[in-house]
């Protein structure tokens, strides 16, 4: 991977984790002046290394371009968008405060849910000096910057990249720009297990940078969703158990990529805790719910229909198979790897729908294509890959002939 | 031998840089219909938003329903930081989630005084009419 890359996309982070931690101890006004012209510098900063060092990732900047264009040229429209993280922010821009929510006031906007985009959304509006209901929503392509360089850098040929970033636009589509996180969250998880598979060929020198790069993205990812923090507890797990198996790297840097996330996770629900805001889903009884729907087969029937609708099996097949058929080749464990992960997620959210409080066809009608938008990213971008891998042996043997 | 063969591979054939070029051209094309189409069938996209994005209520007329903008505009007026309302815009869970969200800082909190109530609802408490904005009525009721 390119180092200037990495360098870049380990600045952008640092200022997105800055800006979360400058309104955590209530420097309120100096991160938007700070946080913002670094996350602009960092992007410009990643645009010229590519022009300069990487031509290949061409379409990154200018697919980050045309999404930043569509969101301040739309309204604020979305459920969601509107209802908890645009409200949040607004909430925090003009409380001055990140626990603004935290008073529990309107909480059907899920008040215990992390706020690292509200922040930067906050920012934005100090940036401006007024709230407004279309710029603090480009929040959401900010964060997308990084997680799409990352993978473009472990892609590298510009087919792949082309191919994934229209894969984006038809897995992700509108929820790339309308202001929910659930395309922010798959596409920083994908990032993850992409840079994740850098560790087996990269120099110990970069390895540091890539491990800092995992780091800060596992701890936003946490701070982005619930959800994200049972991928960023999945995946930790299994890169745990993977390096158990293979050792990959040392256990002390692995414990170094643990923490950040760890920290900043554990230092939101702890006011969640003091504040007394509680969780929709944990707040209420789930192992009552859970056993009357397990005992009712159509429940079980009804989420496994929407799993099976929602997740690309074709693509998860094709996956397996590859690992079959090349066992003698590096990729097969971190084919082998995505696949664990998925099965691990599709159970965990399995279990989530059959304790859920919630109506099941409501909830699953509202949310399981978004949750699983995750799997199908994941499998897309592996698949790429594994055909950008190909694609550079074709190559080579083409012009050998 | 080697090395006519190793300068073959270090350099391509005729063959294989046409058929590089055909796939690049060809994926290059892929990517800009994708993103143009992508553009122009985003929900509610307008470029003339563009230059409002940094201005004050940016996107209110095209983001939020009538209801809630013509509450807002007698809030305002009123210099309301407490609010109550009945009917649709309570019931309504579109309706009332959005004007909970464009209102604040000013809350709603259940039994004050000032309240609105779209025309032609019953009010269920005792409250007069004191001003109107479109199909928007604000009252002032007693605390009793």
């Amino acid at each position: 991977m390119n180092n200037h890359i990495l360098f870049g996309c380990a600045g952008i982070n640092s200022a997105l984790l800055l800006n979360y931690c400058l309104w955590f101890v209530g420097a309120s006004p100096v991160a938007p002046w700070l946080c913002i012209p670094l996350v602009l510098f960092g992007f410009l900063y990643l645009s010229f290394c590519v022009f300069r060092h990487q031509l290949p990732l061409w379409p990154i900047p200018v697919f980050i371009l045309v999404l930043l264009l569509i969101s301040l040229s739309t309204p604020a429209v979305a459920w969601d968008a509107r209802s908890i993280w645009l409200f949040h922010a607004k909430r925090i821009f003009l409380d001055e405060n990140l626990f603004a929510q935290l008073d529990n006031y309107a909480p059907w906007s899920h008040n215990d849910y992390p706020v690292i985009i509200p922040a930067f959304s906050a920012s934005l509006a100090g940036l401006v000096g007024l709230w407004n209901e279309i710029f603090p929503k480009v929040a959401n392509v900010v964060f997308l910057v990084v997680p799409i360089f990352l993978i473009g850098a472990v892609l590298r040929n510009v087919v792949s990249i082309i191919f994934f970033l229209v894969a984006l636009l038809y897995v992700c589509s509108h929820y790339l720009h309308n202001g929910f996180l659930d395309a922010n969250v798959a596409i920083i998880l994908t990032s993850i297990v992409l840079i994740s598979f850098e560790f087996q060929k990269s120099d110990s020198r970069s390895h540091n940078l890539v491990a800092y790069i995992l780091s800060t993205s596992l701890a936003v990812l946490c701070l982005l969703k619930n959800e994200g923090i049972l991928l960023s507890a999945i995946f930790l797990v299994l890169f745990f158990a993977y390096n158990y198996l293979y050792k990959i790297i040392k256990i002390s840097k692995i414990l170094f990529i643990s923490f950040l996330p760890f920290i900043f996770i554990l230092t939101w629900k702890y006011y969640c805790f003091v504040y007394d805001v509680k969780n929709d889903l944990v707040g209420s009884n789930l192992l009552s719910q859970a056993s009357s729907k397990f005992l009712d087969l159509d429940s079980v029937f009804t989420i496994l229909d929407y799993v099976f609708s929602e997740v690309w099996v074709a693509a998860m097949l094709a996956l397996a198979l590859i690992a079959i058929f090349y066992r003698e080749h590096p990729f097969q464990k971190n084919i082998y790897f995505t696949i664990l992960f998925v099965l691990c997620y599709v159970f965990c959210i399995f279990t989530v729908y059959i304790s859920t409080p919630q109506n099941l066809s409501w909830h699953l009608s509202t949310s399981a294509s978004r949750i699983l938008m995750t799997v199908n990213v994941l499998s897309i971008a592996v698949l790429l890959y594994v055909a950008a891998i190909f694609f550079d042996k074709f190559k080579h043997k083409v012009s050998c002939i | 031998m080697g090395v006519t063969k190793d300068m073959k591979c270090k350099h391509g054939g005729h063959s294989s840089k046409v058929m590089q070029f055909v796939m690049q051209v060809s994926v290059f094309f892929l990517f800009a219909y994708a993103v143009t189409s992508f553009v122009y069938s985003s929900n509610r996209f307008d470029f003339r938003l563009l230059r409002d994005s940094f201005s004050e209520h940016g996107g209110v007329l095209q983001g939020l329903p009538n209801e809630v903008v013509h509450v807002y505009v007698l809030a305002q007026r009123a210099g309301l930081d407490r609010f109550d309302v009945e009917g649709a815009l309570l019931k309504h869970p579109l309706l009332s989630q959005r004007t909970v969200e464009f209102l604040y800082p000013a809350r709603i909190e259940p039994g004050s005084r000032d309240l609105f109530a779209l025309e032609g609802e019953t009010i269920s408490r005792d409250c007069r009419n004191v001003a109107k904005s479109g199909k928007v009525l604000q009252f002032e009721c007693s605390n009793e």
